[in-house]
């Protein structure tokens, strides 16, 4: 399924930190899980994943770091900040809010069905 | 982590292995061992350009991409346009993201694909990549787009108005000099002083140009003697009499020669009455005079006809350039005519006086026709010529002139007076209209933009000068003219100063009790400007013709209170006891004193004679005393007083207001009032 590109742009960089919010990854990774855990619907390419990791590392809310995996292969590895946290938190209400809004529109089925997209909430 | 975005190996071997060589097939013994070599370590040290930076180029080499991935990594990171450390970590990741996708089996068209369209790509990551520079760089780049925005804004905008300066042309269509002309096309010959007052100029001129001479000489001679006292001095005994005409004592040496003369000139006098009791002066209004007129050579009061004006409104000059040349001649003519009444009070012919003074207000009258400031005030010169001659001729011949004659002369002075109400500024306006229609292009609604050729107008007219000779000074002129009004904008600045004097008009005395001239201000204010602005070039400051006009005004209402005066004396054999006591009777209302607002005041003198006051700028009645000689200021060594300080007394009363500005010691000294009848 392709996402509109509005769509993307909002949905994309909550994504990308819900992932890092796991743990550190490096680009190829996060390549990968958007699109196995999104069943596709999330996956990008790198020629919107690394302006949307830069524009995120700019903004603060990740930060990057160059450093051998134990292949000897240098990654550069991406981790959420503080600011990214409480960023991630205000854009899961959000998310939460307009997914429950076009629930009650019968967009999405029953509120409290989809209530619970997204259950995996925000790292503490 | 640290946080910090470092590529510590950035110049080192990606995998860290050694790749296999050629097959010793491929190569010969010696290109064998050179091989070897550069296949360790030390040879496989990334390769660096001459400054020792590592190059793009040789990371993609080291990386061994297969061809079409490296390529597409090249083209984007060479189209980001960022710093080449920026450059080199977006290569190193893209690098270490196509390994991860090669490793993980993806096919490298497909990799090569998923890298997207460069161009835009590049676009992206540009962006974000600067976003992370140093706030130090994003300060400068936000400066140096200020500064160079702001500097095309000037250049774009300077550009523009240079264009728009160069490429307009004025258009000019009204004919103002016909319109001038056009109210007095239906006058007579009968009806007009000219060309008579041509020719009695010109024998008065003549006849007193041999006299004159003499007279100089004498008075030089005078002055180098040194043997005139202060007495001699105050009297004018150091001026020709010729140049004091009007005033000239009886005790100056020159006056029996001037008397002589009057009465030499009695014909072209009696012209010169018949002549002034004309509606109209009636010379054409012009620009255009012979070319091989030598001005140099004109004499004194030269009248000459102009040119026919053309009718091509782009070929006339200036309206401003208009020639008056009947304003000096007539002053003249009035000087001569007030000595002649003078001499004529002497003679006891009392008719001649009136008739002499009744010229000089019909003059006043023709002149002020032209409406315009210059000839207004010439005219209320005239006015204050007859004025003072009447009032002399008044207050040294009591019961002289007949009742019916002073009933004559009032109602004259009445008429005239109405000229001074108001500055005339319908030719101002025109003057300033037809400026605009020369410097300034036409877009048919009143608007449009001044040109190359109004800059040499508006140069013309300030002191600025604008030459091709001088570069300068021209690019200094063009620059400022950049940056000046509109058309419409000049026009809606000079109705708005318009409106400001009206303003002082308006206010009536109120300026002789401390109310600023609005206009007065609004002048210095624009004075400031570039040298440039029309609005302020043509309508200078003006305050000082409305104070003129005001005291002309109360002057002449001090002339009517003393011929009310005479006649009620006349009449019942006593002065009035007030002003007040005139009217109806012999004066319509009770003139305004303009230091008080009160009623005019009169008195007694001790002799018995009429004397008519406003209580002066020190606003307290001094009984109609004069400070500072209260009785004469042809005395003035006995107050302590220089001869040309006591002028100074003489001529301005103590209204001291028009030459003495508030705080000044010597203004402010002065303890008296201002004498309006009889007059100094």
């Amino acid at each position: 399924m392709k996402i509109e590109r509005e769509l993307m742009r909002g949905a994309g960089p909550t994504a990308v930190m819900r992932l890092l919010s796991r743990r550190e990854m490096y680009g190829y990774e996060l390549v990968e899980a958007l699109s196995k855990e999104t069943g596709g619907v999330l996956a990008m390419g790198q020629s919107t994943l690394y302006p949307m990791l830069y524009n995120l590392e700019a903004k603060g809310l990740i930060e990057a770091e160059w450093r051998s995996a134990e292949s000897g292969r240098d990654r550069k590895y991406y981790a959420l900040t503080g600011k990214g946290t409480k960023k991630l938190a205000e854009d899961t209400e959000s998310w939460r809010a307009l997914v429950g809004a076009l629930a009650s529109l019968g967009v999405l089925g029953p509120a409290s069905v989809v209530a619970g997209i997204g259950g995996g909430g925000v790292p503490a | 982590m640290s946080g910090a975005n470092k590529n510590p190996r950035a110049d080192r071997d990606d995998r860290g292995e050694i790749e296999p060589g050629p097959s010793a097939d491929a190569l010969a013994g010696g290109a064998q061992k050179v091989w070897a070599v550069l296949n360790t370590e030390i040879g496989r040290t990334p390769r660096r350009d001459r400054r020792g930076h590592r190059s793009l180029k040789a990371m993609l080499d080291e990386a061994e991409l297969p061809g079409e991935v490296g390529s597409a990594i090249r083209a984007i990171v060479s189209r980001t346009r960022l710093w080449r450390g920026e450059k080199l970590d977006v290569a190193q990741e893209l690098i270490a993201h196509a390994r991860d996708g090669l490793d993980a089996g993806t096919e490298p068209a497909d990799l090569a694909a998923a890298m997207g369209e460069p161009k835009k790509v590049a676009r992206l990551i540009r962006r974000a990549m600067k976003r992370k520079r140093h706030w130090t760089w994003h300060t400068r780049a936000w400066l140096f787009r200020v500064v160079a925005g702001t500097a095309g804004v000037v250049v774009v905008v300077a550009g523009v108005m240079t264009a728009r300066f160069f490429l307009g042309d004025p258009d000019p269509k009204r004919n103002f000099i016909a319109e001038m002309n056009a109210p007095f096309l239906g006058y007579s010959e009968d009806e007009r002083s000219w060309p008579g007052l041509r020719d009695v100029n010109m024998a008065v001129s003549a006849a007193a140009e041999t006299v004159e001479r003499d007279m100089e000489r004498r008075a030089n001679e005078r002055r180098v003697s040194e043997t005139l006292t202060d007495e001699e001095r105050s009297l004018e005994f150091d001026q020709p009499g010729i140049s004091i005409r009007d005033s000239i004592d009886k005790r100056h040496p020159d006056y029996e020669t001037m008397v002589s003369m009057v009465r030499d000139l009695q014909p072209t006098l009696e012209r010169s009455r018949e002549l002034a009791s004309r509606p109209i002066v009636g010379m054409p209004y012009s620009t255009r005079w012979p070319e091989d007129t030598d001005w140099s050579s004109v004499p004194n009061g030269w009248i000459e006809a102009p040119l026919p004006e053309t009718d091509d409104v782009a070929e006339q000059d200036m309206l401003i350039g208009v020639m008056l040349p009947w304003l000096g001649p007539v002053r003249g003519q009035c000087r001569w005519l007030a000595l002649d009444a003078r001499v004529a009070a002497d003679d006891r012919d009392a008719a001649r006086v009136v008739a002499n003074v009744a010229a000089m207000l019909g003059y006043a009258e023709q002149i002020d026709k032209d409406q315009i400031l210059i000839s207004n005030l010439v005219s209320l010169a005239c006015t204050e010529l007859a004025r003072m001659t009447l009032g002399r001729v008044m207050h040294e011949h009591p019961g002289l002139l007949e009742r019916d004659q002073l009933v004559g002369l009032a109602h004259r002075f009445g008429r005239v007076r109405g000229l001074f109400d108001e500055i005339p500024l319908e030719w101002e306006t025109n003057m300033f209209e037809d400026v605009l229609q020369r410097a300034y292009t036409d877009d048919g609604h009143g608007d449009g933009h001044l040109t190359n050729e109004g800059i040499s107008i508006l140069s013309t007219l300030s002191s600025i000068s604008f030459s091709a000779e001088e570069p300068i000074s021209s690019t200094v002129g063009a620059a400022n003219t950049l940056f000046l009004s509109s058309r419409a904008e000049q026009r809606r600045v000079y109705t708005h100063a318009v409106a400001l004097l009206r303003t002082d008009e308006s206010a009536g005395y109120e300026m002789f009790r401390g109310r600023e001239l609005e206009s007065d201000t609004w002048a210095d204010e624009r004075r400031h400007g570039d040298g440039f602005d029309p609005a302020s070039l043509l309508l200078p400051a003006l305050g000082k013709a409305v104070a003129t006009q005001a005291i002309g005004r109360a002057r002449i209402d001090g002339t009517l209170v003393a011929i009310g005066a005479t006649i009620f004396r006349m009449d019942t054999g006593v002065w009035p006891a007030s002003v007040s006591e005139l009217t109806p009777a012999y004066l319509p209302d009770v003139p305004e004193d303009p230091f008080t607002g009160g009623p005019m005041r009169l008195g007694v003198n001790g002799d018995g004679s009429l004397v008519v006051y406003c209580v002066g700028r020190d606003g307290d009645d001094d009984g109609g005393l004069m400070d500072p000689s209260k009785e004469s200021a042809s005395r003035p060594k006995a107050n302590g007083l220089d001869p040309r300080e006591a002028r100074y007394f003489e001529q301005y009363d103590a209204v001291g207001w028009l030459s003495g500005p508030a705080g000044d010691p010597f203004v402010e000294a002065i303890d008296g009032d201002w004498v309006l009848f009889p007059p100094r």
